[in-house]
């Protein structure tokens, strides 16, 4: 009787019955960086996200149930993006940097007792914002000129739930001049497709200016970038240029990435 | 599942370098099995092997999971070779498999091989992702985009047409009610 036993029994032996040839180790290893410049607008793309690469961390901050080991694997593959896109992205943060940023629940009082900038809550939030959470969380800063992690200054993030299981953050961090222009748009890591490609999701990023606080949305699910604008006229931030896809990298030596684990 | 890797193999590669090249080389052979299964040529087969190892490499650090490396591999194995039969349909037929020195020991493997050469590209990697990776249809949807129904019923449709073919070098009239029956089922 043909059974599917025997259908799985003979495609093994058909398919070990296969004779490879030896392994064409140089031609693969040529392969693999041609895969990454595969995506039109690579390098464009590869400077944006490069320039934006807090986009995945501050999801990462504003999760509140996110474990440090997904913290770690959102890092994987932020730079698993970055490279497919053609672009270099920073090492792994050391894991004694990693262990060190911890977050902390706060008020609004604690919060300004932890931060070095004077803080300017958010006003004008949707009218379905509700249970707002805040925490501070240390980030690590990495310099490109000399290829090292440092501990950087706390960040306070807002968290808000909605009605319908939607949820947002606002983060609201010290101004840092030596930051370069942030970028327009941000990209998210998604699951890679079949073939490896990483899937990114675009989003727009605002960010506006409160004195000496810089503060930073991402329009999404969560909330959208009419809303954002609302929060914004209410604090009567002042909105910060942001960069183009086309615009060049600003050329500052460091980058602030948002690797704290809640 | 018969890729059967240490999980250190595939930590080790990660980080690139050495590591790496001996994962490349530990995959290798089943790369290259599974894409002339599904191909039938090899020259197509070297080239999907090629291309999925790179793409392997590439995603590496993705792979949340290192346990599900065996399954992972073999979607990427599998579509690459779909991709690479969708640029260039020129497909061998089954005379042409001794010019590369490919026996079969086992009657039903040879059998499989005529069977399998009927069947669409797509048809024949459902097929091998669900009898040697061991995938099941959503598995099998998530790995190569096709709806979950879909899959199920190329997956069928494949089944049907292993079924027959090996049947009638079985014994054509005796196992004509039982592959009705089954395929009920």
């Amino acid at each position: 009787m043909f059974t599917d036993e025997r259908i799985s029994t003979a495609l093994e032996a058909m398919i070990r019955g296969i004779n490879p040839p030896p392994v064409p180790l140089s031609e693969i290893q040529r392969k693999i960086p041609r895969a990454q410049a595969a995506p039109r607008n690579a390098s464009l793309y590869a400077r944006v996200a490069l320039g934006t690469a807090a986009a995945i961390a501050i999801t990462v901050i504003a999760l509140p149930s996110i474990s440090p080991a997904f913290v770690q694997t959102i890092g994987d593959r932020y730079r698993a993006a970055l490279q497919a896109l053609g672009g270099i992205a920073p090492p792994p943060a050391p894991k004694t940097l990693v262990s060190a940023l911890s977050s902390q629940d706060a008020t609004l009082a604690t919060a300004q007792s932890r931060v070095h900038f004077t803080i300017v809550p958010p006003a004008g939030l949707p009218k379905d914002a509700a249970s707002a959470k805040i925490w501070t969380t240390p980030t690590g800063v990495y310099s490109k000129a000399s290829h090292t992690w440092r501990m950087g200054s706390p960040a306070v993030t807002f968290f808000y739930q909605r009605a319908k299981g939607r949820s947002f953050p606002l983060i609201a961090d010290r101004f840092d001049p030596q930051v370069g222009m942030p970028g327009k748009y941000m990209f998210e890591a998604r699951d890679p497709r079949p073939d490896g490609r990483p899937v990114l999701v675009k989003h727009e990023r605002f960010v506006w200016r409160n004195g000496n606080q810089v503060m930073e949305a991402i329009e999404g699910d969560g909330i959208n970038a009419s809303e954002i604008e609302t929060i914004r006229a209410a604090m009567h931030g002042i909105a910060l240029p942001r960069r183009e896809l086309h615009a060049p990298d600003s050329g500052t030596n460091s980058k602030l990435y948002r690797i704290g684990k809640p | 599942m018969p890729l059967a890797l240490d999980d250190g193999l595939v930590e080790s590669a990660r980080s690139g370098g050495a590591g790496l090249e001996r994962l490349i080389t530990a995959v290798w052979p089943e790369a290259y099995r599974i894409a002339f299964a599904v191909l039938r040529d090899s020259g197509l087969a070297e080239d999907a092997a090629q291309e999925a190892c790179a793409a392997m490499a590439r995603s590496l650090p993705t792979l949340k999971n290192t346990g599900v490396f065996p399954s992972w591999s073999y979607k990427i194995i599998v579509n690459h070779a779909i991709t690479v039969a969708r640029r260039q349909p020129r497909l061998e037929t089954l005379d042409a498999l001794a010019d590369h020195g490919i026996h079969f020991d086992q009657s039903d493997a040879l059998d499989l091989h005529k069977a399998l050469a009927a069947l669409p590209v797509a048809q024949r990697g459902a097929i091998i992702l669900h009898y040697y990776a061991g995938l099941n249809s959503a598995e099998i949807s998530a790995a190569t985009g096709l709806a979950p129904s879909t899959v199920r019923f190329h997956l069928m449709l494949a089944r049907r047409t292993l079924r027959k073919a090996l049947s009638k070098m079985d014994a054509p009239a005796k196992h004509s009610s039982e592959e009705v029956l089954s395929d009920v089922h």
